[in-house]
């Protein structure tokens, strides 16, 4: 399994913290709590298709809500292999980071 | 407070089209949300401006996304087209094959016929040339009276230039060199009108002086090799001199004026020039505001008072010099060769497309659970479409790779088969590959579009269950195809036959004289002066037959002149051909005679006779012709034979009327010798040698009748 990239960790993260709220507002929410940057919902819904299409997410229709015009929500999940992604991406991540103290980051001039 | 609380319906109904099936509108769902919530916190305007650049950029996105994915099912399908072609490697190799034979032919056609087109263009002033031309008996000739361009050029202020080009082989001697060089004798305006670059001299100046001469780089280079040839002088016909006034470059193979050397017209003098006699091509050059047409109007009556025919009205008219290749004068030309080369090229092509698609067809059925697997897995029926499009695209476009090599392996055949000299390179002219690649990609389309609607039709369903019925829609459309396609190859193998047939035909066909082992020379100025004591020479040598001499070739009559003949005077005259020949003429070529007698020697009356054959006779319509006053330009004498016809030039001309005679004011320009066949060579060496003790100047160059007239 590939390894996941920066971008693919925020969003699963993000619908990880979500938990059962996670549909499109407020992953978007979410993410740009995360990353501080903006986003769009175009970008959203493309990662989130792909994401589905790589297998990491499950997408379930949900009810609709207020001030929707009638469209559904669509909430998203992580699964198995989805977890277990996350969880080597944590592993790899750790190892790499133990490896280097603050003190390797001093450049000789 | 609804009113005008609602998103902006355009952008909102954008947003309804970006969804995929995975997130099923929610995307719009999720933007109205927060758009209330926008609305709420910062009003209505900001919400908008929001909202809509929500829709934009997530539009682009939308869109690339969608691309990046359709590229990635694109390499997947390259790569399934790759694989099946290597699977099915002999079927393959058929279908390419036949694609880029048609290919190649379809390269070839298109080469020749941009060559045919392209004669001509390269002058700059091209679309204000015109020749000249004038009307004999309802025929329109590029022949014109010498004097008329000059007269046209004064009368008419819309014509900025003129010149008469008219055509000599003579001999040229430079230093130790002495060789035969096609030359023209032009007047001044000749380098102003037309776009002949000179390498060194000045276009205005080069024929100051009347002894000049301007060569191409490749006759300077033969006859001066390195050294500058400016100011040296050369011998014309062993008579003239010239000096070399300047250099111009090779006029190029696809330009009907060709020569090695340019000479003025004003080396025959005044008179010459001026006469109101037949016989010169003229062009005209007019000013850029003028128009053809009323121009052509102005000019389609002159009246030239100037004696010619006396006071006889001669139509004259213009004709534009670019069409001048593939136009001829009173029937269609060469161009009927474009049109009909054009109808084989789509003839071909669409006999190989058909084989692609009955091929492809036919083989459908192995595929068909490659397409259930790829139906079942998502594909729509546009993929797959697609797929069975691209196939033939790629295959197509790899035809092209394969006609282009084989085009370029066999363009010298292909020269020396059309007599021409394209030369083809790829990366030349980026319009040509352009439109042969447009070729090679519908003639793709076109091959897998049947094959691709058809099997895409298959439904998974069928697949599955193996039925062969998903077969029968195709079939009938197939046989017809099959039909059309040997309809298609027979009238190309066919058309071929009947052309092959015909050449050989022609050649082998008694056209009423004699050709064989008659070898033909050019008289020059010294065979002139002593041409009888020549032919006597040259007939007592072993193995030669008779020798005679004439005006012109005996198929290439081209002499036009007033004729009238008994009952008839010069007022009423009509045209017709005539050969200036000697006594032995008719025997030498065997030419039978229907009435009356050849030229005698014993009767020297007969330098003033003529004899006529078949077709003039027809013309004339006496009933007895012998002993009938007969007269060519108020030369009066009496027909004293007629002969049978012989065939012209080409089979699709008609028999031309042509009167023969033995004055002495016209030159004879060919030597004929009739040899028996015995030796030829040793033959020759002694032709050689006699010619030469008469004219030791000029180099000896014969050629033999009969090739002559392939």
């Amino acid at each position: 399994m590939k390894n996941l990239s920066m971008n693919e960790q925020v969003y699963l993260i993000a619908i990880l913290l979500l938990k059962d709220d996670a549909y499109g507002v407020k992953i978007r929410e979410k993410v740009i709590e995360l990353t501080g940057k903006s986003m769009v919902f175009g970008t959203l819904y493309n990662n989130l298709d792909y994401l589905v299409k790589k297998g990491l997410l499950n997408s379930r229709k949900g009810e609709t809500g207020p001030n929707r015009g009638g469209n559904t929500k669509v909430f998203y999940s992580l699964t198995d292999p989805g977890l277990q992604a996350l969880e080597e991406a944590r592993e790899l991540q750790q190892s790499l980071w133990a490896q280097v103290s603050s003190k390797t980051f001093v450049f000789e001039k | 407070m609804q009113k005008n609380n609602n998103s902006p319906r355009l952008a909102r109904w954008l947003f309804h089209r970006m969804t995929s099936y995975q997130n099923d509108h929610s995307i719009s769902g999720d933007v109205e949300e927060v758009y209330y919530q926008v609305r709420e916190e910062r009003g209505v305007i900001s919400a908008y401006i929001w909202y809509w650049h929500q829709c934009l950029i997530s539009l682009g996105k939308y869109l690339i996304a969608k691309i990046k994915g359709r590229s990635a099912m694109f390499e997947n399908y390259l790569k399934t087209a790759f694989r099946n072609m290597w699977r099915n490697k002999g079927f393959t190799l058929l279908n390419a094959a036949g694609l880029s034979t048609g290919l190649a032919c379809l390269v070839f056609i298109y080469l020749w016929i941009s060559s045919e087109l392209s004669y001509d263009g390269f002058h700059e002033n091209s679309d204000n040339l015109y020749s000249v031309i004038t009307s004999i008996e309802g025929k329109w000739t590029y022949d014109c009276p010498w004097a008329l361009g000059q007269n046209i050029m004064d009368n008419y202020p819309e014509v900025t230039g003129f010149t008469r080009v008219r055509n000599i082989q003579p001999v040229i001697k430079a230093g130790e060199k002495v060789v035969y060089r096609d030359a023209i004798m032009v007047d001044d305006d000749f380098f102003n009108m037309f776009t002949f670059p000179l390498v060194s001299g000045d276009p205005v100046a080069v024929f100051e002086s009347r002894s000049s001469a301007v060569l191409t780089t490749e006759t300077a280079e033969y006859l001066f090799g390195n050294i500058d040839p400016v100011g040296k002088t050369i011998l014309l016909n062993n008579s003239l001199e010239l000096t070399v006034t300047g250099i111009v470059e090779d006029p190029p193979s696809y330009s009907t004026i060709a020569y090695d050397i340019v000479i003025p017209l004003k080396i025959l003098g005044d008179d010459r020039l001026r006469s109101w006699g037949y016989g010169i091509d003229t062009y005209v050059m007019l000013a850029e505001n003028s128009t053809a047409g009323e121009f052509s109007e102005k000019i389609s009556q002159i009246v030239n008072r100037q004696n010619f025919m006396q006071n006889r009205d001669v139509p004259v008219n213009i004709h534009p010099y670019g069409m001048k290749h593939l136009h001829a004068l009173n029937e269609m030309g060469q161009i009927k060769y474009i049109y009909m080369f054009s109808a084989i090229a789509v003839l071909i092509m669409l006999i190989a497309c058909v084989n692609f698609m009955n091929m492809t067809t036919a083989r459908s059925g192995a595929r068909v659970r490659e397409i259930g697997m790829r139906k079942v897995s998502g594909a729509v029926r546009s993929d797959i479409i697609l797929q069975f499009l691209g196939e033939p695209v790629i295959l197509a476009f790899a035809g092209l790779g394969i006609a282009l090599f084989a085009v370029k392996l066999l363009l010298p055949e292909f020269n020396s088969l059309t007599g021409k000299n394209i030369s083809f390179d790829i990366t030349d002219n980026y319009l040509n590959l352009l439109f042969l690649a447009g070729i090679a990609f519908i003639t793709g389309i076109i091959s897998g579009s049947y094959p691709a609607f058809l099997i895409s039709k298959f439904r998974p369903v069928d697949i599955m269950k193996n039925m062969s019925r998903t077969g029968s829609g195709g079939i009938l459309l197939r046989r017809l195809l099959i039909v059309l396609q040997f309809a298609a190859s027979v009238i190309l193998i066919v058309s071929a036959l009947v052309i092959y047939n015909q050449m050989v035909f022609i050649r082998e066909l008694d056209i009423g004289l004699d050709r064989d082992n008659i070898m033909v020379m050019r008289i020059n100025s010294d065979l002139r002066q002593s041409l009888n004591p020549v032919k006597e020479e040259l007939k007592q040598l072993n193995n030669v037959i008779n020798v005679t001499s004439a005006s012109n070739l005996p198929i290439n009559v081209n002499n036009y002149n007033p004729v009238y003949w008994e009952g008839g005077s010069p007022d009423n005259y009509t045209g017709m051909f005539f050969v200036d020949i000697d006594h032995d003429y008719f025997d030498t070529f065997g030419i039978e005679f229907t009435h009356g007698r050849k030229f005698n020697r014993e009767f020297s009356t007969d330098v003033n006779n003529y004899i006529i054959n078949e077709e003039a006779l027809k013309l004339t319509r006496l009933r007895s012709p012998i002993g009938k006053m007969f007269s060519m330009w108020e030369n009066e004498g009496q027909i004293v034979g007629v002969i049978k016809n012989f065939l012209p030039k080409s089979l699709y001309n008609d028999i031309f009327p042509i009167a023969f005679t033995m004055s002495p004011a016209f030159n004879h320009t060919f030597l004929f010798v009739k040899i028996d066949g015995n030796d030829i060579s040793g033959t020759l060496d002694s032709i050689e040698s006699t010619i030469v003790k008469f004219s030791p100047g000029f180099p000896f160059d014969y050629s033999f009748l009969d090739d002559r007239f392939q």
